[in-house]
């Protein structure tokens, strides 16, 4: 094979590849664009997305248990932390989950807000 | 098994496992609830680190792959799809950046725990392809490169699996982990093959040097011969790599034409000739005398008429880019070919033509036509001046050129221009064959 030949069949390939991946996006993504059914009443973002994507696998309450008698500002930044950790990325969405779940939890009198969160056993919180 | 055929199966098997990996996400319990730039970066992900483990199997010397395509040509797959898997990888986390990712995702010391090796991954591949680009610029030896570029290649692929280990959503399901681990034991696979089964192969069979002569244009003659073995079979054009030091293990190695015929005769010796052109030209093959133990990895290479029916042969060889020409001519010589050939000889002047005394003597034994064509020639040149042109070209090539073969070696520019005007002289683009090394 010559060069211009190499070049073609590369060119091809990439194109090829890239074809695949926004094929692969496109109906990945579609899930999300479907009208999620509604977890809660008042159907904020964040249990929108703990529907489509955590929900399958998780109830709202294996969390929301461990963080009754916490604040919810700690309880939502020990979860962003602990999800970090495992691998959550970072993005809004993930923000939006937790913030969502620590809504969720029941503020105990004896917590007030900010309080630190019980310690958590590794691999709790896998969204 | 036919060529073609067996060329489109290994291109159909590499595009199938670069894109296995979306197949099995999509397969693959899906986290959803991610959006259409999301689920693009995370495609491109799988893509750019699939492409890169198999970045391995194009330069392993894998025969069989090798048979259909050329070495030279499976060197371009490697540099050209690097660069496509560098754009892939790109894609990944500009796409996930622009989904809301925080930006100290790129921080491999501060950023999140499971994107760390992926961004120490990230800027490993933008040093490797730096250097690639700017080798020389950099003022990196070809050998300081080569390990820089093997145990960086190495690293970052071992920080983008971890990444991918680390990290939740689609590449957590166990079907992707059980998916990438196979991918990382064919890359293992591969660097065993290729560092450790090929250099015990050639342990086994050592070579020594017998003669080792200069040649006009600042180039060297080695003749080797084996020892406690007989050798090989190659066909003029192949090339073997040598590799000298004190074990094949910790040897320097390069690829270097066969310049004899490959009608070796009782002695099976082998000849190599080698322009000074880097620290290893320099330095080490002039100190290789007679009695110098080296080995070869060999033979390689899909750049021999032998492989193609002509009637006649147009060859153009430029600088030391001639050796394999002087092979394929004194194999025809030795075989008593008698098909025509035309030669086209370019070199930037006549005292730098390595080999000219030795075409114009064989033009006297063989069909061939000699044209050295220099660059800069003195008063009283009977050769053509200048490069190979149109005109040039258009003067030489025979009537009956759409059923011969050509055959071009030479410096890259060289290459492009003739694959650019041969087809445009009427000389068929499919029985144009090139053979290039100089990637770095």
């Amino acid at each position: 094979m010559n060069q211009r030949q190499v070049r073609i069949a590369v060119a091809s390939l990439a194109g090829l590849f890239a074809l695949a991946c926004v094929a692969v996006a496109w109906r990945s993504g579609s899930a999300s664009r479907d009208p999620a059914p509604a977890a809660d009443p008042a159907a904020s973002p964040g249990a929108a997305l703990w529907t489509q994507g955590c929900a399958g696998c998780h109830a709202p309450e294996e969390f929301t248990a461990r963080l009754a008698g916490t604040g919810r500002a700690a309880a939502a930044a020990a979860l962003l932390q602990r999800l970090e950790d495992h691998g959550a990325l970072g993005f809004a969405e993930d923000l939006q989950v937790i913030q969502w779940l620590a809504a969720q939890a029941p503020v105990s009198a004896a917590a007030p807000e900010g309080a630190e969160a019980e310690p958590e056993p590794e691999d709790d919180f896998r969204l | 098994m036919n060529l073609l055929l067996r060329a489109v199966g290994w291109s159909g098997l590499y595009v199938f496992l670069v894109l296995l990996p979306l197949l099995a996400a999509l397969w693959s319990a899906p986290p959803g609830g991610r959006g259409f730039v999301h689920e693009l970066g995370v495609a491109a992900g799988f893509v750019a680190l699939a492409m890169l483990a198999l970045e391995f199997a194009l330069i392993a010397r894998l025969r069989a792959v090798a048979q259909p395509f050329g070495i030279d040509a499976l060197q371009g797959f490697h540099r050209g799809l690097g660069f496509a898997a560098l754009g892939f990888a790109l894609a990944h986390p500009l796409l996930l950046l622009a989904d809301g990712m925080a930006a100290r995702g790129f921080d491999p010391f501060a950023g999140p725990v499971a994107l760390r090796p992926g961004a120490a991954a990230f800027w490993l591949l933008l040093a490797l392809v730096a250097t690639t680009l700017w080798r020389r610029r950099l003022r990196l030896s070809y050998e300081a490169w080569l390990a820089l570029h093997r145990w960086a290649a190495l690293l970052l692929l071992a920080g983008a699996l971890w990444h991918v280990f680390l990290v939740e959503g689609r590449s957590g399901a166990p079907l992707m982990r059980a998916l990438w681990s196979v991918y990382a034991l064919l890359v293992v696979a591969l660097v065993l093959q290729h560092r450790l089964g090929a250099m015990l192969r050639a342990w086994r069979r050592p070579w020594q040097v017998v003669e080792n002569r200069p040649e006009r244009g600042d180039a060297r003659t080695l003749v080797v011969e084996p020892v406690g073995h007989r050798g090989f079979d190659f066909e003029p054009g192949q090339f073997a790599w040598l590799l000298t030091g004190r074990t094949p293990f910790s040897a320097q190695q390069h690829p270097i034409t066969f310049a004899g015929s490959a009608e070796q005769g009782a002695s099976r010796r082998l000849a190599f000739t080698i322009k000074a052109l880097g620290d290893w030209s320099r330095e080490v093959v002039p100190r290789l005398a007679p009695g110098a133990r080296l080995w070869l990895d060999g033979p390689h290479g899909v750049f021999t008429p032998e492989r193609e029916p002509a009637i006649g042969l147009l060859l153009i060889g430029g600088g030391v880019g001639i050796t394999p020409m002087r092979a394929i001519l004194l194999t025809m010589r030795d075989r008593g070919d008698r098909r025509p050939v035309l030669l086209l000889h370019a070199a930037s002047s006549p005292e730098r033509m390595t080999f000219r005394e030795e075409f114009e003597a064989l033009a006297r034994e063989i069909a061939l036509t000699y044209v050295p064509v220099a660059e800069d020639a003195p008063a009283g040149w009977t050769g053509e001046r200048g490069r190979i042109d149109h005109a040039l070209l258009a003067r030489h090539l025979p009537p009956q050129r759409a059923h011969w073969q050509c055959f071009v070696c030479g410096p890259p520019p060289m290459l492009d221009a003739m694959e650019r005007l041969l087809p445009a002289c009427g000389f068929p683009a499919a029985r144009v064959h090139t053979e290039r090394f100089a990637t770095v």
